[in-house]
C-alpha cells in the first residue's frame, strides 16, 4: 500500500513540474491580426499594433496633398504647386 | 476629377511642372455651398485641398449622414482639421457671400457647366480622362 501511495505522489509531483516548466518556459510570440504582422518581425519583440487612423472614405482615395504647397491668390482662390510652374490648371467644379 | 486629379498632381504638380487652381461652381445648391464653405474653413487651417479630396472621396456617405453639415465636420476627423475651430467656422457662414458672389462671377464669364478647366486659358469644358488632359499639358510643356 505505502509503495501505491509512494507511485500516485510521484505521478502527481511529476504532473505538477511539467505544468511548471509550461508556464515558466520560452515565451511564445503573441499572434497578432494578419494584417498587422509583419513577416520578418522578431517572434520576441513586443511591438503594439500601429493605430492608424484610417479615412472614413469608402470610395476613392484621399490624398491630402498637404505636403505641397498650398498658397491663395490675391483673389482669394486656392493654388495647390509651384506658384511659378508654367502650366496653370484652373479647376471650375463644384464638390459634387 | 474624383480620379483624375490625383494623376494629375502626382504628374505635373508634384514634379513642379503645375499648378492647379479652383475655382467653385454650386450645381448642386445648398450642399455645393456648404461643401465649399467647408473646405474654406478647412483652409483657414491650411487643409483646403485635404478637405476637398476627403469630400472627393466619400460623396455617398456625405449624403448619407445625419446632415450635410454633419457629415461634413466628420469628414475633418482625419485630415488633422480642429473640430471646434471648424465648427465656429461653419457657423459663421462668413464665406457663403464670397462663394456665391465667385460663382456669379464664373457664370458671368461664360461658366455655365460643370466641369470646366483651363489650362493656361484653353477652356475645356466637361470630364476627361487623364490621358487627354496629359497630352495638352505635354504640348504645352514642350
Amino acid at each position: 500500500m505505502s509503495i501505491l501511495r509512494i507511485i500516485v505522489f510521484g505521478f502527481f509531483i511529476t504532473i505538477l513540474i511539467s505544468c511548471g516548466s509550461m508556464a515558466a518556459g520560452t515565451p511564445q510570440a503573441t499572434r497578432l491580426p494578419s494584417a498587422t504582422v509583419e513577416p520578418n518581425a522578431s517572434p520576441t519583440t513586443n511591438v503594439p499594433p500601429t493605430i492608424i487612423d484610417v479615412p472614413t472614405a469608402t470610395t476613392g482615395v484621399v490624398n491630402t496633398d498637404d505636403s505641397l504647397a498650398s498658397v491663395l491668390t490675391p483673389e482669394g482662390y486656392h493654388v495647390l504647386g509651384n506658384m511659378n510652374a508654367s502650366i496653370t490648371f484652373v479647376d471650375y467644379s463644384d464638390f459634387f | 476629377m474624383l480620379e483624375v486629379e490625383p494623376q494629375l498632381i502626382d504628374a505635373y504638380v508634384r514634379t513642379g511642372k503645375m499648378r492647379i487652381i479652383v475655382r467653385p461652381l454650386f450645381q448642386t445648391g445648398e450642399d455645393s455651398v456648404l461643401a465649399a464653405h467647408a473646405a474654406e474653413c478647412a483652409g483657414e487651417q491650411q487643409h483646403y485641398f485635404a478637405m476637398r479630396a476627403a469630400i472627393y472621396a466619400d460623396q455617398a456617405g456625405l449624403y448619407s449622414a445625419e446632415t450635410m453639415t454633419a457629415g461634413l465636420a466628420q469628414r475633418t476627423r482625419n485630415i488633422g482639421v480642429n473640430g471646434d475651430e471648424f465648427d465656429r467656422c461653419m457657423q459663421s457662414d462668413k464665406y457663403r457671400l464670397p462663394l456665391l458672389t465667385e460663382y456669379t462671377r464664373a457664370k458671368n464669364a461664360g461658366i455655365v457647366s460643370r466641369p470646366v478647366f483651363e489650362i493656361n486659358g484653353q477652356r475645356i469644358i466637361g470630364a476627361r480622362a487623364f490621358s487627354e488632359f496629359a497630352d495638352i499639358i505635354e504640348h504645352l510643356t514642350h
